[in-house]
This record gives C-alpha cells, sequence and structure tokens, in this order.
C-alpha cells in the first residue's frame, strides 16, 4: 500500500512556511494544465510564456494569503484566468473573451517543427492537434474559456461558475453546447 | 491529484477524445519560463525563512504603544534634569516664575528638531539621481522615423553605433551582428557574451551585490543579451536601476528585444523596464520588434504601454 500524494493545499503551505521544494513539486504538477489553459484560450504561444511567469509568480508571492480550507485549483485558475483578461484587455479596449481573435496558426507551426517526432508521427500529431485546435478556436469564447477550466482545471460546474462570475444554469448550458459542439468538430475531423 | 468534486459531470466522448489530443500536443511552456518561476519562488522561500516571525493580527498595537511610552519616559528623563539645572536641592527650590523658566528653557540645550542642512542636502541628490535613473520618453520625431525605417529592409542599418560614441561602436556592433537564429541558441549566445553562462552568472550575482551602478547594469545588459533569466532575476533582486543604459544609450529591456529574448522581455518589463526608453539613434524596443518582424515581442510591449 503507498502512500497517497500530498495535497495541494499542504504543498502550498509548506511552501508558504519557506520550503521551496514543495513550490516545485506543485508547479511541476499543475504545469502543463495551466500551460494548454493559457496557449488554448490565447491562441498564442509568446503570451502564453509570458501569462505562465506572471500566474505562478502570483502563486508564489499569494501563498501566504491562500485561504485555509478552500481548493488549490480554483483559486489557481481564477488567477489564471485573470492574468488573460488583463492581457486581453491591454490588447484591446472594453474586450470580452466573445471578442478575443484565436491565433490557430502558430500552434500548427510550432507542431511542424517540433524536433523530438518522426516525420510520419508529426503528421499525425498535427492532424490531431491541429484538429483540436481549430475546434477550440471555433467555439465561442466564453464556452471555450468554461471548458477549458473545466477540463484543464478539473473544476465543478460551480467552481467554473465561481470564477467566471456567472449563474449556474448559464454555466452549464455553456458547457453543454462547448461539448457538444466540440464533439461535432472532433468528429468531422477525426 | 485532487479528487474531482462531488457534482461534476463526469468524462465523455470529448474529454477523451480532448485528453488524447492534449497527450499528443506537444506544445510546452520554454525552459527559460519554467527556470525563471522556480528561480523566483526559491528567492522568495528563502526570504520567508528569513524573515521574523508575523506578528498574531490582534497584538499589532502593542510593541507600538510600548515603544511610544519607553521614548516618552526617555525623553522626560533627558530633558527634566537639563530644566532643573545642576546642584539646585529641589525641595529647596521655590516655584519658579515664568520668567526664570524661560530663562531656563534658553540656557538648555537645543534637541535637534529638523535635520541640519547639510542632511537635507546629503538626501537630495540621491532622490534625484534615482530619478534621474528613469529615462525620459524619447522624442516623438525619433521612433517615428524608426519605425518608418523599420519598414524597409534597410532598417537594420538603424541600428548601427552612433558616430559619437566610438567606445560603443564595437560592442554595439557586436549585440547587432547577431542573427535571429543564433540569438536563440543558448550555445552561441555565451559565445556573443564572450563567457561561460556559470561564469557569467557568478560575475553578474557579484555586480548586483556589492559593486558600483555601471557593473550591475552591464552584467544586466549581458544577462539580457543571453537570455538568461537566471541571472537577471539574481540581479534584479537588487537594488539595480533596470532602465540603465550602456553605452550606446541602450537599456537591458532594448538587448533583449534586440536578441529576441522571450523570457528575459517579460522579466524586464515585470520588473518595471521601461516600454518605451529609444536608445542614443532613437530606436524603441517595439521600433526593434518590428524591425525582426517579432510580432508578439511586438504585443508584449503594446500590451505594456510602448508606443
Amino acid at each position: 500500500m503507498t502512500d497517497a500524494p500530498e495535497s495541494d493545499e499542504d504543498l502550498l503551505g509548506r511552501y508558504a512556511r519557506g520550503e521551496a521544494r514543495a513550490f516545485e513539486l506543485l508547479y511541476r504538477r499543475h504545469e502543463m494544465r495551466v500551460w494548454r489553459y493559457l496557449e488554448r484560450n490565447a491562441g498564442n504561444r509568446a503570451t502564453a510564456d509570458e501569462l505562465m511567469q506572471e500566474v505562478w509568480f502570483a502563486v508564489a508571492r499569494d501563498a501566504a494569503r491562500f485561504e485555509p480550507g478552500s481548493r488549490f485549483a480554483p483559486w489557481l485558475f481564477a488567477i489564471a484566468r485573470h492574468r488573460m483578461i488583463d492581457a486581453v484587455r491591454a490588447r484591446r479596449r472594453h474586450v470580452s473573451l466573445e471578442e478575443v481573435g484565436y491565433e490557430a496558426a502558430p500552434v500548427v507551426e510550432q507542431l511542424t517543427t517540433e524536433p523530438s517526432i518522426g516525420p510520419l508521427a508529426a503528421v499525425l500529431v498535427r492532424e490531431q492537434s491541429g484538429a483540436l485546435t481549430r475546434a477550440l478556436g471555433e467555439l465561442p469564447g466564453e464556452q471555450r474559456d468554461a471548458l477549458l477550466l473545466q477540463l484543464e482545471g478539473e473544476l465543478s460546474v460551480e467552481e467554473v461558475a465561481a470564477i467566471t462570475r456567472s449563474s449556474f444554469e448559464t454555466t452549464k448550458s455553456r458547457l453543454r453546447y462547448a461539448r457538444t459542439k466540440l464533439r461535432e468538430l472532433l468528429r468531422e475531423h477525426a | 491529484m485532487n479528487p474531482l468534486p462531488p457534482g461534476q459531470e463526469r468524462h465523455d466522448e470529448v474529454d477523451e477524445l480532448y485528453r488524447r489530443a492534449s497527450e499528443r500536443d506537444p506544445s510546452r511552456p520554454s525552459e527559460a519560463t519554467r527556470r525563471a518561476v522556480l528561480a523566483h519562488a526559491e528567492r522568495l522561500a528563502a526570504a520567508r525563512l528569513t524573515a521574523p516571525p508575523r506578528r498574531p493580527r490582534g497584538a499589532r498595537w502593542w510593541p507600538a504603544a510600548f515603544g511610544t511610552l519607553a521614548a516618552g519616559i526617555l525623553a522626560a528623563l533627558l530633558v527634566v534634569p537639563s530644566q532643573l539645572g545642576p546642584g539646585v536641592p529641589p525641595p529647596a527650590r521655590k516655584p519658579a516664575s515664568a520668567g526664570e523658566l524661560a530663562a531656563n528653557a534658553a540656557r538648555a540645550p537645543r534637541a535637534p528638531a529638523e535635520p541640519a542642512p547639510a542632511d537635507k542636502l546629503a538626501s537630495g541628490p540621491d532622490s534625484e539621481r534615482r530619478a534621474a535613473g528613469v529615462p525620459a520618453a524619447p522624442p516623438r520625431s525619433a521612433p517615428a522615423l524608426a519605425l518608418r525605417e523599420a519598414e524597409h529592409p534597410g532598417a537594420r542599418s538603424r541600428f548601427a553605433p552612433e558616430p559619437a560614441a566610438p567606445a560603443a561602436e564595437k560592442r554595439a556592433g557586436s549585440l547587432m551582428d547577431v542573427t535571429p537564429t543564433q540569438a536563440d541558441t543558448s550555445s552561441q549566445s555565451v559565445a556573443v557574451t564572450g563567457a561561460p553562462a556559470a561564469a557569467a552568472r557568478a560575475a553578474a550575482g557579484a555586480a548586483g551585490r556589492d559593486s558600483q551602478p555601471e557593473e550591475a547594469a552591464d552584467a544586466l545588459h549581458r544577462g539580457a543579451a543571453a537570455g538568461d533569466v537566471a541571472v537577471l532575476d539574481g540581479l534584479l533582486a537588487q537594488p539595480t536601476d533596470v532602465n540603465a543604459r550602456d553605452a550606446a544609450g541602450r537599456t537591458a529591456l532594448l538587448v533583449a528585444v534586440l536578441h529576441g529574448r522571450g523570457a528575459a522581455i517579460a522579466m524586464l518589463l515585470a520588473h518595471g523596464a521601461d516600454p518605451n526608453a529609444a536608445d542614443s539613434a532613437g530606436t524603441t524596443p517595439l521600433a526593434a520588434a518590428r524591425a525582426r518582424g517579432d510580432v508578439a515581442t511586438a504585443e508584449i510591449l503594446r500590451r505594456h504601454g510602448a508606443r
């Protein structure tokens, strides 16, 4: 019988008390989830890289302010979402996620230039990941955001609703539409 | 990982398709970002370990009140004897008249109520120097010219070193001689800076800690050129002028843009680098990014107020 892995909240608490190793474990556990959330919402790798830094800097800075008894993942993704919205607002004035232009091309270009995979595998990866990227890009911004929060953050409908400041019913219907549309789009590309 | 909270809609076909495609997605955050995040977190953790433990909120008034009371008692002990004067037994003394009290007060040594003029002068230029460290916005005509020229193929000549600064010519030239491909390869960037990465990091750390501001600025520029975020993080943790200029008037941000160092650019901007600080030739970071065709960097600079 193996010990259960230490919870995110415990790791954050240890980091708040000065244990740098705990932060590294936390970072590695959530790195790809946060990255995919940022990149797939922003549709731009350079912006996602910059936001990634900002998000984790904020986590490190505010670790001591984390409210005991709450869950880490919603807190983390709320920070990520706020940073992303700030970035979008700076890019355009009075912009909602609905209006964010989705730049799928750079992501697909990165996939084609990935050096660690062979040419045939690269074609398959490009097709599948490109299909996913295109499908996400075709979703309305608020639906994409809600779906990514749920898929990457593993958040409940209630948590997504709280982070996006929407009602439970609105969030639920956004998620339902997003899933239906994504299923159709992915089947088309499969 | 934490278990899913109750009430969540569990995996369906979309989740499975999404997960499978995500697993095959080779996109990753850059190594520089990872290093910068972990280095920053480590520095904060070290600071937390060395910081004194925080007192409970409710008890915060107590040390302040105690300190004030102690200072009051101390002041009374110092001032009252000087008011009384030496050799006069207190019980035998008659109540002093208003005139006598005034005379005593005039004889008593006066505590300096405000800093001496020399102190004022000493603090004045210091703050002015700090203020002067923030570069003034470049004249509007200069970036406009740079942008126009950047749109043409010969725009790189815009970045040629200033004839008026011969000492900087060689160094400035070496920065611009790096092609974008070269700049993206860390081993080649080491060759550009002329020192192995570890040595550069150690030198930069030493420069930031206990040397002259010029040396710290030089280390900052070298770190920006090499895109070494660990070095930059160490330097910026010290009181360093993030907008310090090299001999060609370039800030570290401009150098990082010229070398296409995304993580270094983000870090410098996060530490308050001026996105509009032009070099002696009037080239702004935004103009440099456009000249390199670096749309993403141009976008990031605009987000930080670059014009």
